[in-house]
């Protein structure tokens, strides 16, 4: 409880969380948001102006693209691609890496050791070297996406998970539930886990942001989920082209990047600072 | 010290060992590349014996140590694209991406150390919310949009430096900040973290009753302890800049291994692909080992574990 209150106590970081709430329940309700469809064309209205331009257009707020679709609506669905990956993801890579960790840590023995050094090997590569190695061989799709991004980050969860167990499991209040005759299983779900967790949450704030940007540059690489579903980095890699006539479609995408990632990385270190 | 040396460079050869299998089952998983090699209209008699070319008729482990001996030989294979060895057309791009790494980490360097040692001398200051806000702004901002957006900047509106290529030495200007952007928010941060952290030790109120003077509290007592961490991470991020170097190098068409690499995975051309991935997975794994070492000099502590 306390923690909360420091949270809440915390400008910037509330600050986060308001940012990433409004941006992720946009994402969430696009289809109600959203002025026009993702991949509706108008090619007459191709490359409109922002509205604040004379020649722009106030249904097309931030402007079209080359095909005359409308920006903002783009940008919303890209939002909503970025933050499933993000988030599915880490759920894919915190799952797997916190029960791995948490095992390993707990029984230790040879399993431990050759866990241990598997994440030590995998940690010595950066995460979007490993994700654009493996997408350029097995090809790329919303799942690939998300089981290739979760499974190169379950490094780090393994890691603290398994710290944290090791020093956990010579407390107190485990050798009293094995006293009592608690089986493993019981005592890692009830004792360990439980207070696993905290630290876990900070460590999964922070990767869905870092996730957000492997997504965002993995699409602009086209090793992304594939076109007509708008992602915000397909949309950089397309305004790229018409930059010099049309520059909004360059800058709002990626505006958006840095919006939720921002929003995201605040609210982690407030987090952080609050347990 | 020369038993760590050894056992941390043997330990380089084993993860090596691990990455030349996880590219084989890459490669065995990525399906089958001679139907994406010949034309639809191919006869079956010809598949057959493009695989036996290619010695895809074998079993998988005798696959795997052809693979391997082939690999040791410098033989990785016909690049599909271009009708070169690949390895070849690899190491031709290398000098580029380590010309624009090294500047990149001598500008993040030089930018962030000072950055996060003013942060944390002055915290609570204007100047250290500045520092602050900058970083995180820094490690938000996607690498490739910050390219877009400087040479909207600089090579389209004011026309000051070119906005792609490898033409002239200003050329590299563009690439280069924008590869060491994120990293000076990383660093920054961490400077900060580990100065402040090292300004709370008792040593550092001993030296001050002493009389010592705020500077070289500062430099001779905090700034070294707090540089060995940042050391570390700083030899993580060379690691991870050869990674980055795929998409900055891609939006400056800076002819290095990992532009060749986002050219290679479009035109699905299996062999460079496997080539640049191995090339770029043993220079990672030379620089973890190089730091490990650096380390070893940098704390005294390490070489007696």
């Amino acid at each position: 409880m306390k923690g909360i209150k420091r949270f809440a106590r915390n400008r910037t970081a509330m600050f986060g969380l308001m940012i990433t709430l409004l941006l992720a329940f946009t994402a969430l309700f696009a289809p109600l948001v959203a002025p026009h469809s993702y991949k509706e064309q108008n090619l007459p209205k191709a490359l409109t102006p922002p509205f604040w331009y004379p020649d722009g257009d106030i249904t097309y707020l931030l402007g079209t693209d080359h095909l005359g679709r409308d920006l903002f609506t783009r940008i919303i669905y890209g939002l909503r691609i970025s933050l499933i990956v993000g988030v599915g993801s880490v759920l894919v890579g915190g799952t797997f890496g916190t029960v791995l960790g948490i095992v390993s840590g707990f029984f230790g023995g040879k399993v431990d050791g050759i866990l241990m050094r598997l994440a030590d090997t995998q940690l010595s590569f950066p995460v979007i070297f490993l994700a654009i190695a493996v997408i350029a061989f097995l090809g790329r799709g919303l799942l690939n996406l998300i089981a290739v991004l979760g499974f190169v980050s379950w490094v780090q969860y393994a890691r603290v998970a398994r710290g944290e167990a090791l020093v956990l499991k010579e407390k107190e209040f485990v050798d009293a539930a094995r006293s009592i005759g608690a089986t493993p299983f019981h005592i890692i779900t009830r004792h360990i886990f439980p207070n696993v967790m905290p630290t876990i949450l900070v460590i999964v704030t922070v990767n869905v942001s870092i996730m957000i940007l492997a997504e965002a540059a993995l699409s602009f690489l086209g090793l992304g989920v594939q076109p007509p579903m708008p992602t915000l980095g397909q949309m950089l890699s397309e305004g790229r082209q018409v930059f010099s006539t049309a520059w909004w479609n360059a800058v709002f995408p990626g505006l958006a990047i840095m919006l939720i990632v921002l929003g995201i990385n605040l609210l982690g270190d407030g987090l952080a600072e609050a347990r | 010290m020369l038993r760590f040396i050894v056992w941390r460079f043997l330990q380089s050869i084993a993860v090596l060992f691990a990455v030349s299998i996880g590219i084989f089952v890459l490669i065995y998983l990525s399906g089958d590349p001679v139907s994406t090699m010949v034309p639809l209209v191919a006869r079956p008699a010809d598949v057959v014996s493009i695989k036996a070319y290619y010695g895809l008729d074998q079993p998988l482990y005798i696959q795997y140590i052809l693979f391997v001996r082939n690999a040791l030989h410098g033989d990785l294979g016909h690049s599909f694209k271009y009708r070169q060895d690949s390895l070849g057309l690899v190491l031709a791009r290398l000098p580029a991406t380590f010309i624009l790494a090294v500047t990149s980490v001598i500008i993040a360097v030089a930018v962030a150390v000072p950055l996060g040692i003013m942060s944390a001398t002055r915290r609570g200051t204007v100047l250290d919310d500045l520092a602050t806000g900058m970083s995180l702004l820094g490690i938000s901002t996607p690498q490739f949009w910050l390219g877009i957006l400087l040479i909207l900047l600089f090579a389209e509106r004011l026309r000051w430096l070119p906005p792609s290529g490898k033409d002239s030495p200003s050329s590299l200007i563009l690439p280069a900040v924008t590869l060491a952007a994120s990293h000076i928010g990383m660093i920054t941060r961490l400077v900060r973290r580990c100065m402040l952290e090292a300004l709370s030790q008792d040593y550092i109120t001993t030296a001050r009753a002493k009389g010592l003077e705020e500077r070289a509290v500062n430099y001779r007592h905090a700034l070294r302890n707090a540089l060995i961490p940042t050391v570390t991470v700083i030899g993580l991020h060379l690691g991870s800049l050869i990674g980055g170097s795929v998409i900055v190098e891609t939006v400056f068409a800076w002819p290095g291994v990992g532009w060749l690499m986002y050219q290679a995975i479009n035109a699905r051309d299996l062999p460079l692909v496997r080539a640049d991935v191995l090339v770029m997975a043993i220079i990672i794994t030379f620089i973890n080992f190089a730091v490990d070492v650096s380390y070893c000099y940098l704390d005294p502590r390490i070489r007696y574990q």
